[in-house]
């Protein structure tokens, strides 16, 4: 499984040393090791890949695999606009359920 | 096939016929009993055309009901009902009407006869609300009613509470969807607990708070029966309120709208979350995962789709179409790398080189930048890495290509003319050139330049000047690294070794002063009595050395009372001596006193520290160990049962074995095969002590021991154990494999063959196998057979490897098929 280092980060895939330490610093705030190990170890793994720029070449040049669906559902389902769904949804979603149902006879 | 049923039906008739109607009765009874319904339908039926007697209707209706619920059990619900009405047809007496309602509006609901059942139930609706199957119709006819089919709402009288409290439900509903939670609550607090719309205000409720509570959506969720059409409404989200997004495979179920519905609720976009979902499900299939992407991933995230499907490429080289199709063309210098990628991940490393090399010579045309050099620095790294892991490459027919080790060498040279600040590399050729100390000087010296403050770096550095003897460079360098790192306890005993070593160098060359200088040196920097001691002793040695007896009586008894450990101490005190050069008069003297410590009893923690305190001393000549262990043999001899741990025995074994004390080692792993039967190690050792090393003194039981050890050995993955024991049996088991190639004469007895094999190893059948293998290869005899050796040819473009035969140097057979019997095998004891 890949780190995608940029995509825990945040950060854009041209940044340097700086401003990759800086996110870190935002995200170790994010995801403390007490309160979220695991989300802690991705963001280490993440800035371990990245820190300098011989990592990060050597990141782009050797790294490839199956992308980390953690990272990608955490960057594409952030809820920013929280909406009700529609009337028409949740009828057919009630009659479904109710024409599914089975009673037993007895 | 038609007719042959009907024929078997008219001969079941006219089976019924002929039979009694007591007998039939009785028959019906068994095929109740049996549960074969139908026939006892038949059977009764029957029955009741000759009599209609109360006594068969019940019978009958029984086997009705029974059959209806067994269709309604396969989903037969249309079947189930005509049995029941079959049942009130035949036997309407014998079965009261009310004890057949619910069955039938079971099965009108679940044949979908909504109205109809809705007609029953009013009708009924005293008889029917009293069972307990009548609260799960009524949510049913809720969840119905709510998800569209009103027209039921019709066939119910108007006080009915599914009809009363269906207005309250419906705006509940209207206003969740347009988010006017107050009006919500309003609605809500028209439905009474007891209504058939109850488990409808738990769904609203809990859908208010799935995004900002989950916790108590759950607790919501968790009241609604698991057998409600509402519950069946949120399962789906009770995953999500467990795990939120993190585990999606707990969403792996759930059907678009239901997709919809979550993402509605939780504020993101149900393409995004549909994406997701399947990225998991195709978790074990990086193609499926890659169409994904580069089809649907790049309409919600172009550079975050980009990306992954870049990364998934050399998995799915196939789709480099369908890549450049979605983001744009790859660039020649990623289709070099991708290539690369994927030949390393089909484990076919030569190929991958060549196109590493291939990226390497794209970039040297590149305008030159810093990350250009970088670049190809780091691929070189990579290129040495990676033929590192291939080990020996050998082909097809067992040859080896070029040594993997000068090739790995070579590449991280490559390496540093690009990136020649690169500390990992250093260190990595550093280690490369242990045994050839002008490379390693090279490389240490180079890497001095770029990191004259970095411990590892100076760490080595010390290493090689106590290699070369530079004993004043080796503590200046050890000294920096202790400014560096007060703490490090492996400089501080490399600091010691090198002043003691360099004291023992100025007092052989006459230089006593300065001897005594570095003992004290070496003394001051230590924490470790073991240390202080030794240093103490030297000093008292070269004070016998400069003729001052009784300045060097009182240092030894110091040194040996600061190492706490008499015989200890006077095993470092010979030691110590012999390294000195103290003339023989006076080490026989220190023996003696060495020899009167035999009375003291030992303990385990003694012995051990014993041998590794002669161990320490890899100088050391052997002729010096054994004459010291003659000393201390009574001691060790009855050590062997002082309960050693498994890796106490394992050290002491392993170093008997290496200075070949056979006794020792025979008694010493015996004992450890009591303890640690399983451990193959012991085997070797016991069997190795017990045939002094000769493993032409094994009998042919013992020769199997050992095969079974070699084998335990491999399996348990202990290489250490299964090498030296294929070395020592190996020339016997190739003998053997001659053997069996009929060596021999045929006719020759199988028994005295073995016979011959285990009792003159190196003797005659040795001398055979050396003439038939130089036969074989040129060597001795006339015939002369030069085989051709293929070598790897480095080619540009895709075939890498071609064959090129030269002639093959003859192989020196006394190397390659050599009996490796220890060098001296000296009995010692």
């Amino acid at each position: 499984m890949m780190v995608m280092p940029f995509e825990v980060l945040d950060i854009n895939d041209s940044a340097d040393d700086e401003q990759i330490k800086k996110a870190y610093l935002s995200k170790v705030r994010q995801h403390p090791p007490e309160r979220d190990p695991d989300g802690f170890r991705r963001v280490r793994a993440a800035y371990e890949a990245v820190r300098t720029r011989k990592d990060r070449m050597a990141y782009r040049l050797f790294h490839h695999g199956q992308p980390d669906l953690k990272v990608l559902s955490d960057k594409w389902l952030t809820g920013n606009d929280v909406k009700r769904p529609a009337e028409q949804l949740l009828i057919d979603l009630l009659a479904a359920s109710a024409k599914q149902t089975r009673i037993d006879m007895e | 096939m038609a007719k042959l049923k009907k024929r078997k039906k008219n001969k079941n008739k006219n089976h019924i016929a002929s039979v009694s109607p007591d007998t039939l009765a009785v028959q019906g009874q068994g095929y109740l009993k049996a549960g074969n319904f139908s026939k006892a339908i038949e059977t009764f039926k029957h029955l009741l055309k000759i009599e209609p007697r109360a006594e068969w209707q019940k019978r009958l209706a029984e086997a009705y009901l029974w059959r209806s619920r067994i269709l309604s059990s396969k989903g037969m619900y249309k079947e189930a009902l005509v049995l029941l009405d079959n049942l009130t047809a035949f036997c309407g007496a014998a079965v009261p009407v009310r004890d057949l309602t619910v069955p039938r509006l079971v099965l009108l609901m679940n044949s979908g006869q909504y109205e109809k059942a809705a007609l029953l139930w009013q009708k009924e609706s005293d008889r029917s609300g009293k069972t307990p199957q009548a609260e799960r119709l009524s949510d049913l006819f809720a969840a119905l009613i709510l998800g569209g089919e009103t027209g039921i709402l019709e066939k119910f009288a108007e006080d009915a509470p599914l009809v009363q409290h269906y207005p309250f439900a419906r705006d509940a509903l209207k206003a969740f969807c347009c988010g006017q939670d107050d009006r919500v609550d309003q609605s809500l607090s028209g439905i009474s607990f007891r209504s058939p719309y109850k488990n409808f205000r738990l769904v609203l409720k809990g859908l208010r708070v799935v995004n900002s509570d989950s916790e108590a959506a759950n607790r919501f969720f968790d009241k609604i029966p698991p057998d409600s059409p509402f519950f069946s409404l949120v399962k789906p989200l009770i995953g999500f309120c467990n795990n939120g997004y993190r585990d999606l495979s707990s969403l792996l179920k759930m059907n678009r709208q239901e997709l919809a519905l979550l993402a509605s609720l939780t504020g993101v976009e149900p393409d995004r979350l549909d994406l997701l979902i399947r990225l998991h499900a195709a978790a074990d299939n990086p193609k499926k995962q890659f169409e994904l992407l580069s089809l649907k991933g790049r309409q919600i995230d172009q550079q975050a789709a980009k990306n992954a499907s870049l990364n998934l490429l050399p998995s799915v080289w196939a789709g480099v179409r369908i890549y450049e199709n979605a983001f744009g063309p790859v660039s020649v210098a990623d289709r070099y790398r991708l290539e690369a990628l994927r030949y390393e991940q089909q484990q076919e490393p030569e190929f991958a080189l060549d196109y590493w090399q291939r990226l390497v010579n794209h970039l040297v045309k590149e305008p030159d930048s810093a990350d250009t050099s970088l670049s190809i620095a780091l691929i070189y790294r990579h290129m040495a890495e990676l033929i590192e892991k291939m080990g020996d490459c050998v082909d097809e027919y067992g040859y080896e290509y070029d040594d993997p080790h000068v090739q790995s060498r070579y590449y991280f040279e490559k390496s540093l003319i690009y990136d020649p600040a690169d500390k990992a590399v250093y260190l990595k050729l550093i280690d490369m050139c242990r045994h050839e100390t002008r490379e390693m000087r090279k490389w240490v010296e180079s890497a001095l330049k770029f990191f004259p403050e970095d411990v590892d770096i100076l760490l080595v550095a010390t290493e090689l000047a106590l290699k070369s003897l530079a004993f004043k460079k080796a503590s200046r360098f050890a000294e920096k690294i202790l400014q560096i790192d007060p703490i490090n306890t492996r400089v501080r005993t490399i600091l010691f070794e090198a002043h003691l070593a360099h004291g023992r160098k100025s007092a052989n060359a006459g230089k006593f002063d300065l001897a005594v200088k570095e003992f004290s040196l070496a003394d001051e920097n230590q924490r470790s009595n073991l240390q202080k001691g030794t240093a103490v002793i030297c000093r008292g040695l070269t004070e016998i050395l400069r003729g001052s007896d009784k300045a060097a009586t009182a240092l030894l008894a110091e040194g040996q009372q600061i190492i706490g450990s008499e015989r200890r101490g006077w095993v470092i005190t010979a030691v110590e001596a012999y390294l000195l050069k103290l003339t023989r008069t006076r080490q026989n003297q220190i023996l003696g006193q060495l020899k009167k410590c035999n009375k003291i009893t030992p303990d385990r923690e003694e012995i051990f520290n014993l041998v590794a305190q002669v161990a320490s001393y890899p100088s050391l000549d052997s002729g010096f160990i054994v004459e010291l262990f003659s000393i201390l043999k009574p001691v060790f001899k009855k050590s062997a049962r002082l309960g050693f741990s498994q890796q106490e025995m394992q050290y002491l074994c392993d170093f008997f074995h290496k200075n070949y004390f056979f006794d020792l080692l025979r008694s010493f792993a015996g004992e450890a095969l009591k303890s640690w039967p399983d451990l193959p190690v012991y085997t070797f050792y016991t069997l190795y002590g017990k045939c002094k090393g000769n493993p032409g003194l094994l009998d042919s039981r013992e020769f199997q021991d050992l095969e079974h050890a070699a084998d335990v050995a491999v399996e348990q993955h202990d290489p250490h154990a299964a090498k030296m024991i294929d070395e020592f049996i190996g020339f016997l088991r190739l003998a053997r494999r001659f053997s069996d190639d009929n060596l021999y004469d045929d006719d020759e007895d199988d028994d005295d063959e073995d016979e011959d094999l285990f009792d003159v190893p190196g003797g005659r059948l040795f001398d055979e196998l050396l003439e038939m293998l130089g036969d074989l290869h040129g060597l001795g005899g006339e015939k002369k057979c030069p085989r051709p050796h293929r070598r790897p040819v480095k080619k540009k473009g895709k075939k890498l490897i071609e064959e090129k035969t030269v002639e093959e140097k003859p192989t020196d057979l006394k190397d390659k098929f050599k009996f490796k019997l220890p060098g001296k095998q000296r009995e010692l004891f």
